[in-house]
């Protein structure tokens, strides 16, 4: 079902002003050929604009847009080869499935006698077979949302935008269409641009995301390395719960920072670049890198026990899968995530020995 | 206090309907005079009413005045409304204000100026005054109509139509107005009816040649009185109530009393 050699998709120095505010302040995202890709924030950071300044519903103040190489900046959305799909399904009410699936096919003028077979394919594509008569208000949500997507690819568009698309679905009808989406655009091997505040939806299907804040990406990269490796404080956070140490880089040698972590010891973490010594730090530890074990068990599990620090349990959230716990020591509060033991979570006020490993820290920029 | 607020709507239901009844009653009198018939009732009046041509030709002036002017002002109505709610353009509240003016402006206010105006232009008494006159008074029940059809439609619809290859106004046709079918049927009734009944400013303008049906009653009225007028002001009654109806299950009495 796939035109030619799927298309690219970049964008540079992108700019959109809505009265005195920068909706987009200065955007440069490249999305590869067959990438899904995706743009992660939190509400009003931009990037619902961006998305519609790759659509063509809203025009760049500045910068440039080109899709498979051609500059599309000015272009009207009509002539832009995308498929859109929204939130809200947006499918014509007043049209069956299949009509709304023919509709692209029409308005590119395709010989009436291929219509037929192509909306069934697209049907087909998305598992709807047999539903073309149907009208949308007799579909479910998931149902809808499937048809948007057939009517968007049926007319082989080089780009496919996704704004929140699977936000009006509930929790597991949402899992099942995530995997589906990620299916989908890997058989059709479709240039794929979604955006959404949801981590999970971003992580799961994206091979590449980019983290939006008021106007501007602050990292672009694959999940586990901007998860991992956060560039900054806000990505760190937005991601999901780290500890947080400040300090200052002792020394800088071959990529590797020496930074003493106020009132612990030194670490060695990846240097963040430009960074040098005599710098203040700041070391982020996702909580379930976080070690812990109860403070008689001796000796602390394979973590190198450099770092074993004394605490106690101050809350416990059991997930059921996973156990989140609230650590308190010296006068602030640590989080940790571990599966739970076998006999059940640690108890609140369980004395534990804290440890982690060097390699988990990553260093951030404020 | 609940007892006499029921009180007070049965006695406006009584001050505003009853007449109405009455009028309809007295138009099957049989005799001379405007009479509430209680023993025997007659269609004389309106074997009268239909055998006057000039009555005839009023009602086709009205009917061909009123279809004219709800036709032209849904469709102006329809692209002002579309203006106002897509394009949103600085100011918008203004020119909706703009839109509505002719609600305000009293109407022999507007009767006398467009009499001048028409007078000033050469055009006192000719059809197509009359028209452009009609258009702006029922104007404003189109817009509001139609801006209440439209701000209902998110504008995804029409962008998912344009990123699969339509240009705006073939989105527009093939997926907005038949969305907003009803508000524009609701709208074209509306504007009829107003047309239909206006008096005031067609009383100044209308001239000897075109006397609409409800100016043709005022000067007849205003000459001698027999139970004709009873028989068209009930013929009248009926057409209105039958557009009213249809316009309460379009819904669209309550986007104008906003």
């Amino acid at each position: 079902m796939v035109a030619t050699a799927p298309a690219g998709l970049e964008a540079s120095s992108l700019v959109k002003r809505f009265g005195g505010t920068a909706a987009v302040d200065g955007i440069d995202v490249s999305v590869r050929p067959g990438e899904f890709f995706t743009v992660l924030g939190p509400s009003g950071c931009g990037k619902t604009t961006f998305l519609r300044l790759v659509a063509g519903i809203l025009t760049p103040d500045s910068g440039r847009i080109a899709i498979g190489g051609a500059d599309v900046s000015q272009a009207p959305i009509w002539a832009r080869r995308i498929g859109l799909v929204f939130q809200n399904y947006a499918l014509f009410p007043h049209m069956t499935v299949a009509q709304n699936v023919a509709f692209g096919l029409a308005m590119r003028r395709v010989p009436r006698a291929e219509r037929g077979p192509r909306v069934e394919r697209a049907l087909a594509t998305v598992r709807l077979e047999g539903y073309g008569r149907r009208k949308p208000s007799e579909l479910s949500g998931g149902q809808q949302q499937r048809v948007a997507l057939a009517r968007a690819i049926v007319v082989e568009p080089d780009l496919l935008l996704l704004d929140e698309p699977l936000s009006n679905l509930d929790a597991r009808l949402r899992e099942d269409m995530r995997s589906e989406l990620a299916d989908l655009q890997h058989r059709l091997g479709i240039t794929t641009v979604l955006v959404t505040h949801d981590i999970h939806e971003a992580f799961s299907l994206s091979d590449r995301v980019a983290v939006m804040r008021a106007g501007r990406v602050e990292q672009v990269g694959a999940p586990t390395e901007i998860y991992d490796r956060p560039a900054n404080r806000f990505v760190a956070g937005f991601l999901g719960p780290v500890n947080e140490w400040t300090g200052q880089v002792q020394r800088v040698q071959g990529g590797v920072a020496e930074i003493m972590l106020d009132g612990l010891r030194t670490c060695r973490v990846a240097a963040l670049p430009g960074s040098a010594a005599g710098d203040a730090a700041t070391v982020v530890l996702r909580p379930e890198r976080l070690a812990l074990a109860p403070a008689l068990a001796t000796p602390a599990p394979t973590m190198s026990a450099a770092g074993a620090l004394a605490g106690r349990i101050d809350q416990v959230a059991h997930l059921g899968n996973l156990v989140n716990y609230r650590i308190a020591l010296d006068g602030r509060m640590l989080l940790a995530q571990a599966l739970p033991e076998r006999s059940g979570a640690l108890a609140v006020g369980t004395p534990v020995r804290l440890s982690w490993d060097d390699a988990d820290l990553a260093a951030v920029a404020p | 206090m609940k007892r006499t607020l029921t009180f007070f709507n049965l006695l406006m239901i009584v001050y505003v309907v009853a007449p109405i009844i009455l009028v309809v009653w007295m138009s099957f009198t049989p005799s001379m005079r405007f009479e509430v018939p209680i023993a025997s009732f007659s269609l004389r009046w309106y074997q009268e009413l239909f055998s006057y041509d000039a009555f005839i030709d009023s009602a086709w002036l009205s009917l061909r005045l009123g279809l004219l002017s709800a036709l032209i002002a849904t469709a102006l109505g329809f692209l002002a409304a579309y203006g106002l709610v897509r394009g949103r353009p600085p100011g918008s509240a203004v020119l909706l204000g703009l839109f509505t003016a002719p609600l305000i402006v009293p109407a022999v206010v507007y009767g006398i100026a467009m009499l001048q105006f028409t007078n000033l232009v050469g055009l006192y008494g000719a059809f197509p005054a009359l028209l452009a006159a009609h258009v702006v008074i029922v104007l404003p029940f189109a817009v509001r109509t139609l801006l209440a059809a439209l701000e209902g439609q998110g504008p995804e619809l029409e962008w998912a139509a344009m990123s699969l290859g339509a240009r705006r106004r073939h989105a527009v046709l093939l997926v907005t107005l038949p969305l907003c079918l009803r508000g524009m049927v609701s709208a074209f009734l509306f504007c009829f009816l107003i047309s239909f009944s206006e008096v005031t400013v067609t009383l100044f303008m209308a001239g000897p040649a075109h006397q609409t049906l409800p100016v043709r009653i005022f000067n007849y009225v205003s000459d001698r009185i027999d139970p004709t007028m009873a028989a068209v002001s009930a013929l009248i009654v009926l057409v209105s109530v039958a557009l009213v109806l249809v316009l309460n299950r379009l819904g669209a009495l309550g986007t104008v009393r906003k």
